[in-house]
């Protein structure tokens, strides 16, 4: 008898272990970038956050500054997910309400498709459709704050999408009956109640959207320019750069001095503690709701 | 007589509206008509750049491009048309789409986005439109609030935006396809990927077989096996403890927290880390075994969810009656909840594994970036242990090719790059309606039906 029980608790210590490898991971993520990057989170702390971003080979020459890149993430950001929020929305309030059973089978797996799709082909499409077009009809350069705006509204659209939906669907059926048992129609029902009764889901499905548009790498890189020292306007047809960017261009082997490879790690940093803060504020807004996360994505 | 009883009624339809409002909404119908005629005429007469945008400005594009351009500058004249219908109908929206509708012809006409005589001339009969709307209003000789009719317009929005959602999906792997099949057949799958004639061939120096990405394709499988080979126990263990185990309390509450946070994580950064620790600290070099545990970290939360959501979906009867039968909880999970939670958490998993298949950023850092080749002699880790992969392919052979082929248009090297893509996206097609058959099928199984 006593084995069996000390066999028990071994099995229980080992899935134990395991969910605590996920701390691990990530208590050694944020370790090895705060390590590595806190000189130059120091120095931003210190001497301000600086507003010319120019490597150098030469140690002790590059200047890192991080303003531009800070207002350029949170622009893209914002700006994809208002153009994913306007078709998105309405799809999920499509799915939720107005469609039947049959169409929504196959409409929800679609979307749920595109929410792993490669980003590296979104990225070529974006760049080779969506850039050329727009340089065509707008002149140069084309590779803009615009294009990424349209590719990342549209890479998080499945999010707000599903998200959305699955918070409609949570509101309780008989508030539904309710509305329409007094007569009013569907789209009265769902202005009044059920956007009002969805909306920490649908706030959720938004934010998660912001972190995972804030995060995105290739696909942006692609279509953005991808400059140094992205102009900060409110002008969305010029060239940008985004922190991913920086990262994605610093990492190369090719041995960057240590001053470079701080100023990396420390905007990674930034950009960690940005979506980490985000996914923070997701949760507690999701807590009071019933909504799963299934439908999330499995991409960062 | 079919079509006289039509157009009897759409008389009396019209009859029966105040005389006042046909008249202007039949002129900003006209307005409307013109308006588009102005947009196709103006589209057909767009100058083509004066530089090709980096060279790559080519057929496909001007057709599509077109397209597309055609369908959004038309929404100012379908703008008219809606105020037209809503005047004529005397809707109690009406004032306010008209009132929109005259600032923003008005803001056109500042900015020069249309000429500028056009843009006023519209925004004012815009702007009377209004004014007769608002008088309208306050003679009350408006159709009362219409439930019906803005329902029927919501519906067709709602269903507007879910065509545009399925529709850009459908899009996109159709201009995949057709771009992707200048260079996709058989050779393309299975042959060994031959730079330098490549590099001639698209320059146009020469003919013949560039061969094929089946490296590429043997790559990325391996990655993704690596990581799933990892990523299932530790998530499924991390599951099981999280759903069978654990009481709700402060610990799974941070346990719960770090997980999120890690699928949050940017995957660059996921790639930076792993490069850092597993390639650099570890010595493994760029390889499979570096660049498979960093897709691992990617995975893991996708696993821990899914599973754990599976088997929470299990009702809690049967791991009673399997208590009461004398079973450990050990015995239970094994025998028992694994058992009926599997359909969810394969599914889960191969559309996971669909998503790392995928993934570039973190393949890029700790799996190599150059390596069109696998190793000659493949080893987990080490040097020269460079794992080719498709995403990562996708990414670098444009830019690679960039030099070779200057002057003479990337148009073929794109298309190239294209064929990569949509053996990408068929491998990732292909996994996820595995993934999404093997639920069906399992759960059926599982029924006994």
């Amino acid at each position: 008898m006593n084995t069996k029980l000390l066999k028990e608790s071994v099995i229980k210590a080992v899935f134990f272990a395991a969910a605590l490898s996920s701390i691990i991971i990530v208590f050694y993520i944020i370790g090895e970038v705060a390590y590595v990057g806190w000189p130059q989170v120091s120095s931003w702390v210190t001497n301000g956050f600086g507003m010319k971003w120019q490597p150098s080979a030469i140690e002790g020459q590059g200047v890192y500054g991080i303003i531009p890149y800070m207002f350029s993430t949170t622009y893209a950001g914002v700006g994809a997910i208002l153009i994913g929020a306007l078709i998105g929305l309405p799809c999920a309030i499509y799915l939720a309400e107005f469609s039947n059973e049959k169409l929504r089978n196959i409409v929800k797996p679609a979307l749920e498709m595109l929410t792993g799709f490669p980003s590296v082909v979104i990225g070529l499409v974006g760049f080779t459709l969506l850039c050329a077009t727009l340089y065509k009809y707008l002149g140069p350069p084309g590779t803009t704050m615009l294009a990424a705006w349209l590719v990342l509204g549209i890479m998080s659209l499945p999010t707000i999408a599903s998200i959305s939906e699955d918070a409609l669907r949570a509101v309780p059926q008989d508030q539904r009956e309710a509305a329409l048992g007094l007569g009013a129609t569907k789209w009265q029902t769902t202005t009044r109640v059920l956007l009002p009764g969805a909306k920490s889901g649908i706030a959720a499905a938004l934010l998660l959207a912001l972190g995972s548009a804030m995060g995105e790498t290739m696909a942006v890189i692609m279509v953005v320019g991808a400059i140094q020292n992205p102009p900060i306007t409110l002008n969305p047809y010029v060239n940008s750069g985004v922190f991913t960017g920086i990262i994605n261009a610093g990492a190369n082997p090719d041995n960057p001095t240590l001053q470079y490879k701080q100023a990396i790690y420390a905007a990674g940093l930034i950009l960690f503690v940005i979506v980490a803060m985000l996914n923070l504020v997701t949760r507690r807004v999701l807590s009071g709701t019933k909504i799963s996360g299934i439908s999330r994505s499995p991409k960062p | 007589m079919k079509t006289l009883r039509k157009v009897n009624s759409v008389w009396t339809y019209l009859s029966r509206k105040s005389k006042v409002n046909l008249v202007s909404g039949s002129l900003l119908l006209a307005a409307a008509l013109c308006l588009a005629v102005l947009t196709i005429t103006a589209l057909t007469q767009v100058p083509q750049p004066k530089q090709p945008f980096w060279g790559f400005y080519e057929v496909f594009n001007a057709r599509t491009g077109d397209a597309v351009a055609a369908l959004i500058l038309l929404l100012p004249s379908l703008a008219l048309l809606m105020e037209a219908y809503l005047l004529i109908e005397a809707h109690p929206m009406g004032w306010k789409v008209s009132v929109i509708t005259t600032a923003a012809f008005l803001a056109a006409a500042a900015t020069n986005i249309l000429p500028t005589s056009w843009a006023i001339s519209l925004a004012a009969i815009t702007g009377l439109a209004s004014i007769l709307e608002i008088t309208n209003q306050k003679r009350n000789i408006i159709a009362t609030d219409s439930p019906i009719m803005t329902e029927n317009l919501a519906k067709i929005g709602l269903t507007l935006s879910a065509v545009i959602c399925i529709g850009i999906l459908v899009g996109m792997i159709a201009y995949i396809m057709v771009r992707g099949g200048a260079y996709f057949n058989w050779n393309f799958i299975t042959g060994k990927w031959e730079y330098l004639t490549a590099k001639k061939v698209l320059s146009g120096d020469a003919t013949g077989s560039m061969g094929g990405v089946s490296d590429m394709i043997i790559g990325s499988l391996m990655l993704a096996g690596m990581c799933e080979l990892v990523a299932i126990p530790l998530g499924l263990g991390a599951a099981i403890y999280l759903s069978e185990y654990a009481t709700q309390n402060a610990i799974t509450d941070v346990v719960r927290f770090f997980i999120e946070t890690l699928a949050g994580a940017p995957s660059v950064i996921i790639g930076l880390v792993g490069a850092a620790f597993f390639v650099n600290q570890l010595h493994w070099g760029v390889s499979l075994l570096s660049g498979g545990l960093s897709l691992a970290f990617m995975t893991l939360p996708w696993n821990i969810r899914v599973s754990e959501e599976a088997m929470r979906a299990v009702p809690g009867s049967y791991r009673e009656a399997a208590f009461a039968l004398g079973a450990t909880p050990s015995q239970t999970i094994a025998k028992i909840v694994l058992y009926a939670a599997m359909p969810g958490i394969i599914t889960g998993i191969i559309l996971g594994t669909g998503a790392a298949i995928g993934e570039t950023a973190v393949v890029f850092f700790t799996a190599g970036n150059q390596a069109t080749s696998l190793p000659t002699h493949l080893a987990l880790t080490g040097a020269n242990q460079g794992i080719p992969s498709l995403p990562v392919w996708i990414y670098i052979t444009p830019e690679q090719m960039q030099a070779a082929v200057s002057g003479k248009g990337l148009t073929p090297v794109q298309n190239v790059a294209f064929s990569g893509a949509l053996v990408l996206i068929l491998i990732f097609l292909a996994i996820c309606s595995v993934g999404l058959w093997a639920r069906n099928y399992l759960s059926k199984k599982l029924k006994g039906t």
